[in-house]
């Protein structure tokens, strides 16, 4: 949006010559982040107080009988923060081609089957008055075709056709599979992976946001390296034309995410429950798909590829299945709680992986 | 008026079908009635039906086997469909006015024809479903909200149906009974009148856990001088098992006194079942609808031993009910991994103490005839004429208000509760502390229950099964805990520690299951034996035999059972010197949780005066003590609760 107005007063008054700043993919990530992180800080606290009144809680029963160390009665659905804040900011400092919209829409959709689901939980006044299993997993595989269709079709997809169904493999330079028509399902479990995921860490205060970030950020980089014709030619990668927008994109998320942070660091004023966690896992699964570096998420993600695993391997394999524990207690991050490391380390140690698994990934760009 | 009724696969659904049909002539007078019925072929309805000189007609049909098994689901579903292709033929030629189901999934395709007919307009025909148990079926939960009118037997069943089309309208039992005269019945079986007439029946077919269970009780039973039982085997040939037979060669075996032998009578079938009734003076029985009916109707006092296993245990909770209206005495079978069996001293005690207090005897009498204290048969007649004359609303309010909408019976807290229900109530009772305050009634129930899940074979409601014994205190059944500690599910042996914990003995065998506890593969289970020595320590005979084991578990990795053992440790050990290496070891150890325990042992050793003081203060100064977990403080939250048990104060 920006970009565009920016053209149209720059052609009618061509004096103002620094709004060409605009038509710059750095200097509009630059002002996305810090726009969106000031527009966050503006509009953090009364959202909160909104929340609250209305009851979004977190189980909340009397207050009265709270102990003095519990967490229970926090606001939770701030993802209507994040969700609001980072579209409002990809739509606003984006040239609006097809890379941001089919981002946009992976993220609206999550974050609105997020949003219902907050809100089943809260009129049930329970956590497990939330969609059913069968039910979440039907609209995020729905989805996950239809969004596969958009990916595969020619007058949708941003993507040059050679590439549409290849599996790029990172640290190999000419190594890429052919899935073809396994292309679609693959995009349904890499939705709705990358959702739950990001879902299940979302446990402590702070573990979901900043993994996510470090994740945002090294897809931002690729994406702006991909749209730059001599970057990726230097660096060997096919070039898509209009990535680049992505960029502004990432970086008005991670605006967004510091901005939340502000809010959500430990003892957090505000979670984000399903909508933020389902808005970010489904923005980042649609950042995978259209930069093509789905097998990347698992190295960059490492700490919500922990979570899951270990989600499945307690909940499906040892519980269902065995009739016993396999782990202390699951997702991962419980386990260590369990074994006595404060909520804050934990939070904090899982941070370091995600930043050292970041770099792991940026270094990826050249290790080939 | 042209009818249709369908119903079937066992005989409660199949007489209470025809006692409608039945009805009908004189409900509806001055008009030409024609029937059919529908049934599924080669089941009992096939044999009946015709002998009543009905028309019969076939649809397919079988039971409900859940969706857990696709191609069982698959089957079912197929042959549902055929069956409702059928019965719409049937019912586009028959063109009924009138149609009674009384469930059973043989009514199913009708009843599912019937729905979409009268959906496209095709059918005029009024429905009446008749539900007999207090429990209902798969069909008629599924399918009672299309019906015209539901009429139930028990009032416990109304919840499942739409309340203002159910009516109670009772089971319609024979007209014969309770008519017959008691003295002459009397006089004809040969009963004084100073004797107490015992009848004891399993249902038309009889029962074998009944037989076994009442023939080993017999000699207990017969001491009572003035006791005379009447028995019926039922005629059952089975390649394992011929009733009577079976019966007789175990009466002779118990070789009675010849006086003793004389007061018990072996029949195969009550064949003036009407009179037996009127002759007896209390019954022992199965938890049929029918069969509680007709005791209610003759307004004896029962000896109710509902059958363990069958769909919904749709005969216990028959007898819930009825126990609960009538005060009635039930006896639960022991359901175990082989089958069921009665308890035949329970079952002797209960005939005695019955037999020896006529008042009991009258005032449970007189409750159960309250309880049936309407007709039947007049109620279906006075709602099959409202409903064809449209006032059914009307009527429905009467009969349930006249009726006291149920009122009479007390809420029942466990007996269509699941096992994660029973789990949830029971704790939220504190059980298995808070269970002084529960009826003797529902603890059998309870008990009967954790029977019936500890035999199952699905691993889930078992491991259930474990949890309930240890909730309701049933030291009874901790040899079958024993069993189940070979059991593959580690849910399952590590929650027998905690049921161990909450039944709290450490009579044999526990000592031993403890032993095997220790040793288990799965570490929650070593860890979780680990506390119950805790808990039991003061008690355990033999303690010292326990402390290698534990010192070995004491060393190993997985910081949960570790911890666990060394506190077992400390709750055995009477010389803290001799446990202090092993406290070293851990002095260090990098999981501040093992440290923490360490350190309440040395409180524990040091209060009970296990170590001097002074060792316990110079051992603390090698220990390293970080900040690791803690507990945090809101502040705000503090001040809040500060306020309200100032406003609790004030109110």
């Amino acid at each position: 949006m920006i970009p565009w107005i920016c053209k149209a007063l720059l052609s009618r008054y061509p004096d103002l010559s620094f709004l060409r700043l605009a038509d710059y993919i750095t200097s509009r990530a630059i002002f996305a982040a810090v726009a969106s992180f000031l527009l966050m800080l503006a509009i953090g606290r009364p959202v909160i107080n909104w929340l609250y009144r209305r009851g979004v809680r977190d189980e909340i029963r009397e207050y009265g009988l709270l102990p003095a160390w519990a967490k229970k009665g926090t606001p939770t659905m701030g993802g209507i923060l994040i969700m609001g804040v980072g579209l409002l900011m990809s739509l606003l400092w984006c040239k609006l081609n097809a890379f941001v919209l089919l981002t946009a829409l992976a993220g609206a959709y999550f974050g609105l089957v997020g949003m219902y689901d907050d809100l089943l939980k809260k009129r049930g006044g329970s956590s497990d008055a939330g969609l059913s299993r069968s039910a979440k997993y039907a609209l995020q595989f729905g989805f996950g075709l239809g969004f596969a269709a958009l990916l595969l079709h020619p007058a949708t997809s941003p993507l040059p056709a050679g590439l549409r169904t290849t599996l790029q493999v990172p640290f190999f330079k000419e190594f890429a599979f052919e899935l073809s028509w396994l292309y679609v399902p693959f995009v349904m479990i890499m939705v709705s992976y990358a959702a739950n995921a990001v879902n299940l860490a979302d446990g402590l205060d702070g573990l979901a946001i900043v993994p996510a970030f470090f994740v945002i950020i090294v897809y931002g980089v690729f994406a702006y390296i991909f749209g730059n014709k001599i970057l990726a030619q230097y660096f060997l990668f096919p070039y898509l034309s209009g990535s680049g927008e992505l960029a502004v994109l990432c970086a008005g998320l991670l605006g967004t995410c510091v901005g939340f942070l502000w809010f959500n660091a430990y003892p957090a004023e505000v979670f984000m429950g399903d909508s933020g966690s389902l808005f970010l896992g489904g923005t980042i699964g649609a950042l995978i798909l259209l930069l093509k570096q789905e097998v990347l998420f698992f190295i960059v993600g490492g700490v919500f590829l922990a979570e899951i695993v270990s989600d499945v391997l307690q909940d499906w394999i040892g519980i269902k299945l065995l009739g016993r524990r396999i782990l202390f207690r699951a997702p991962i991050h419980h386990t260590y709680q369990y074994r006595g490391i404060a909520e804050t380390k934990v939070v904090v140690r899982f941070w370091i992986i995600a930043a050292i698994l970041a770099l792991v990934g940026i270094a990826s760009l050249k290790i080939r | 008026m042209r009818v249709i009724l369908t119903g079937g696969g066992t005989g409660g659904h199949v007489y209470p079908a025809l006692s409608i049909g039945e009805v009908i002539p004189s409900a509806f007078p001055g008009q030409q009635h024609e029937f059919l019925y529908i049934g599924v072929r080669g089941r009992i309805e096939a044999a009946v039906v015709p002998r009543r000189g009905m028309p019969l007609k076939f649809v397919r049909a079988v039971g409900y086997p859940g969706m857990g098994n696709p191609a069982k689901a698959a089957h079912f579903v197929g042959n549902l469909a055929a069956g409702t292709a059928r019965a719409l033929q049937l019912l586009r030629s028959f063109r009924p006015d009138l149609i009674i189901a009384t469930g059973g999934y043989v009514s199913a395709p009708t009843v599912l024809a019937q729905v979409m007919l009268r959906r496209l307009g095709l059918s005029h025909a009024r429905t009446f479903l008749h539900e007999q148990n207090a429990v209902p079926g798969q069909l008629n939960r599924r399918f009672g909200r299309f019906a015209d009118v539901i009429g139930i037997t028990f009032n416990e069943t109304r919840a499942a149906f739409p309340r203002n089309k159910t009516v109670r309208v009772g089971y319609p039992v024979r007209d014969t009974i309770g008519q017959a005269d008691r003295e002459q019945a009397r006089c004809e079986r040969g009963i004084n009148p100073g004797d107490l007439m015992v009848l004891v029946f399993g249902g038309s077919l009889g029962s074998r856990s009944i037989n076994h269970g009442l023939i080993s009780a017999l000699p207990a039973i017969l001491e009572h001088p003035q006791i005379k039982v009447l028995h019926a085997t039922g005629n059952t040939v089975l390649p394992d098992y011929h009733s009577i037979e079976d019966s007789q060669r175990r009466f002779e075996a118990l070789g009675l006194a010849p006086e003793r032998a004389s007061r018990y009578c072996a029949v195969d079938y009550l064949h003036e079942i009407d009179k037996d009734y009127a002759a007896a003076d209390l019954v022992v029985c199965r938890a049929g609808a029918g069969t509680l009916y007709e005791i209610a109707r003759c307004g004896l006092p029962g000896v109710i031993i509902p059958r363990a296993g069958l769909p919904a245990d749709h005969q216990v909770v028959n007898a819930r009910a009825f126990q609960l209206a009538s005060g009635a005495e039930v006896i639960y079978e022991t359901v175990e991994r082989g089958g069921q069996t009665v308890n035949s001293e329970t079952l002797a005690e209960t005939v005695v103490r019955l037999a020896e207090n006529p008042g009991l005897r009258a005032s449970i009498g007189q409750a159960a005839r309250q309880f049936a204290g309407f007709s039947a048969r007049q109620r279906i007649a006075q709602v099959l004429q409202a409903l064809m004359a449209g006032n059914m609303s009307q009527v429905a309010t009467e009969l349930n208000s006249s009726d006291g909408n149920g009122n009479h019976h007390r809420e029942d807290r466990f007996t269509i509760a699941g096992y994660d229900g029973l789990i949830r109530r029971l704790e939220r009772l504190g059980a298995p502390g808070g269970l002084a305050g529960i009826p003797q009634a529902d603890l059998h129930f309870l008990h009967y229950r954790t029977d019936v899940y500890l035999a199952s074979a699905d691993w889930q409601a078992r491991n259930a099964g474990v949890k309930l014994a240890g909730l309701t205190n049933y030291h009874e059944r901790i040899p079958r805990l024993m069993a189940l500690l070979d059991d593959s599910r580690g849910f399952i042996r590590r929650n027998v520690f905690k049921a161990l914990e909450q039944i709290d003995t450490a009579a044999p065998p526990v000592p031993d299951m403890i032993r095997r506890g220790l040793q288990d593969s799965y570490f929650e289970v070593r860890a979780w034996a680990a506390g119950t020595v805790t808990q039991l320590a003061p008690r355990l005979p033999d303690s010292g035999a326990f402390i290698p084991l534990l010192e070995r578990l004491a060393r190993e990795r997985n910081f949960e059972v570790r911890q666990a053992a060394l506190i077992a440790l400390a709750s055995l050990t009477v010389d803290g010197e001799r446990l202090l290496p092993l406290l070293r070891e851990n002095y260090y150890h990098p999981n501040c949780r093992i440290r923490e325990a360490v350190i309440s042992i040395l409180g524990l050793l040091c209060q009970r005066g296990a170590l001097p003081a002074d060792t316990v203060r110079s051992e603390l100064n090698q220990i390293l003590i970080t900040s690791n977990d803690f507990l945090p403080h809101f502040e705000l939250k503090r001040r809040l609760s500060e306020l309200d048990s100032v406003l609790r104060a004030k109110r």
